[in-house]
């Protein structure tokens, strides 16, 4: 049995690896989620495991129902493995195309022109727009990709919106020099950070919040 | 020459029956009545742009819509009460470009907008060029400052008056008139 799992195993990832090119890539763009109900791939994969492990089973053991048993709980873990797989490959991805998505729209808005809001606006500061990638940088991945929305000032600045269905709020502010924000939660009074200075430990304590909302 | 010279007093005619209905649509005779003072109970509106102030997936109106420029502690809005949509929507179409398309319009009390510890006071634009009899301004008390972000209290008061900002969108963009819903 033990030769079986690591034969399967082996199969997998690299089944895994050469699909990743394909079809992962494909339904992340398309459906923007991977499901593993949904992956023909996959599931002729699992099945054609199975049967395997239960072919070599049948020739090893010669008893067919500890074979099945077997066989099963082969192919469960297996199925484990790939859900893993896809996870961490969702994750990943997800993380990604935010990530670069946000930076691009970032670095559109410093091409604005001057009054782009009809109302004598600027373009986003260089200053500001450095200082935006560099704080979304600091807060880390989980907590950038799930930025709800963000836009550019007219007075240069950029601002990042999270919220959440209960209308909690973190609401913030990226200067030429330094970052303000404030956050409303239902449970507690508003808090206001102002002034605060990009680095390590102020970007530690937004992602806190961010990761509460 | 008689053909020639009926066909300019028809010109003529059409011209002038467009000049008075471009005056009443425009510039309403209750503007001569016009208070000084912007009672509570007024129906202020703002221009918005779309995609600069409308989140494009979720609706939502952002926070800049209310956001002055650098130099300034104000942004202008009209006293919807005393104008038409129509009239509001001829200066949003001149005012918009390819980076910013005419959405429609924010709407929010004046009550609202006291209660967000922000004022608005009237300051009707009489210039020629840029007349405007309904002109307002919505006064957030804090002078923008280039590349500096707002205090956090001060956002959080422009948040507020997003909040109580009923938005309408315009069906027709491009129509002259105004074909969303009745501003409330």
């Amino acid at each position: 049995m033990d030769n079986i799992e690591i034969l399967e195993n082996d199969l997998l990832i690299n089944a895994l690896d050469y699909m990743n090119q394909y079809d992962f890539a494909n339904n992340v763009r398309e459906n923007k989620s991977i499901g593993l109900r949904g992956n023909i791939v996959l599931t002729s994969l699992l099945i054609g495991s199975s049967v395997l492990a239960q072919a070599n089973d049948f020739k090893n053991y010669q008893v067919f129902d500890n074979t099945t048993k077997e066989s099963i709980e082969c192919s469960q873990k297996i199925g484990n493995e790939i859900s893993n797989y896809v996870d961490r490959i969702n994750h990943l991805n997800k993380n990604f195309n935010s990530k670069y998505s946000i930076i691009e729209n970032i670095l559109s808005f410093k091409s604005l022109n001057n009054n782009w809001d009809g109302f004598n606006s600027i373009p986003l500061e260089i200053k500001s727009a450095s200082n935006a990638i560099k704080l979304l940088d600091l807060i880390g991945d989980d907590s950038s990709s799930s930025v709800k929305d963000f836009y550019p000032n007219p007075n240069g600045t950029i601002t990042f919106e999270w919220y959440n269905d209960q209308d909690e709020t973190i609401f913030l502010e990226i200067g030429n020099s330094t970052f303000s924000y404030y956050v409303e939660y239902n449970s507690i009074e508003t808090k206001y950070f102002n002034k605060q200075v990009i680095n390590e430990e102020n970007s530690k304590l937004l992602s806190t919040f961010i990761k509460a909302i | 020459m008689k053909r020639i010279l009926n066909y300019f007093l028809r010109s003529l005619k059409r011209f002038r029956r467009q000049s008075i209905f471009n005056f009443s649509e425009t510039v309403s005779t209750k503007t001569l009545n016009l208070p000084s003072e912007i009672s509570n109970t007024e129906k202020i509106a703002r221009f918005v742009f779309s995609p600069i102030n409308v989140n494009p997936n979720t609706g939502k109106l952002k926070s800049n819509c209310y956001k002055p420029p650098s130099g300034y502690d104000e942004i202008s809005v009209n006293r919807l009460d005393f104008t038409s949509a129509n009239f509001l929507k001829s200066i949003a179409l001149k005012i918009q470009n390819t980076n910013r398309n005419y959405f429609g319009f924010g709407v929010i009390n004046a009550l609202d907008i006291r209660n967000s510890d922000s004022e608005v006071i009237y300051t009707p634009k009489r210039e020629s060029t840029d007349y405007n009899p309904y002109h307002s301004d919505i006064k957030i008390g804090y002078t923008v400052i280039a590349g500096e972000e707002l205090p956090a209290e001060i956002s959080n008061k422009i948040q507020k008056l997003v909040k109580s900002t009923r938005l309408y969108k315009d069906n027709n963009p491009e129509l002259t008139n105004w074909t969303g819903d009745e501003l409330l």
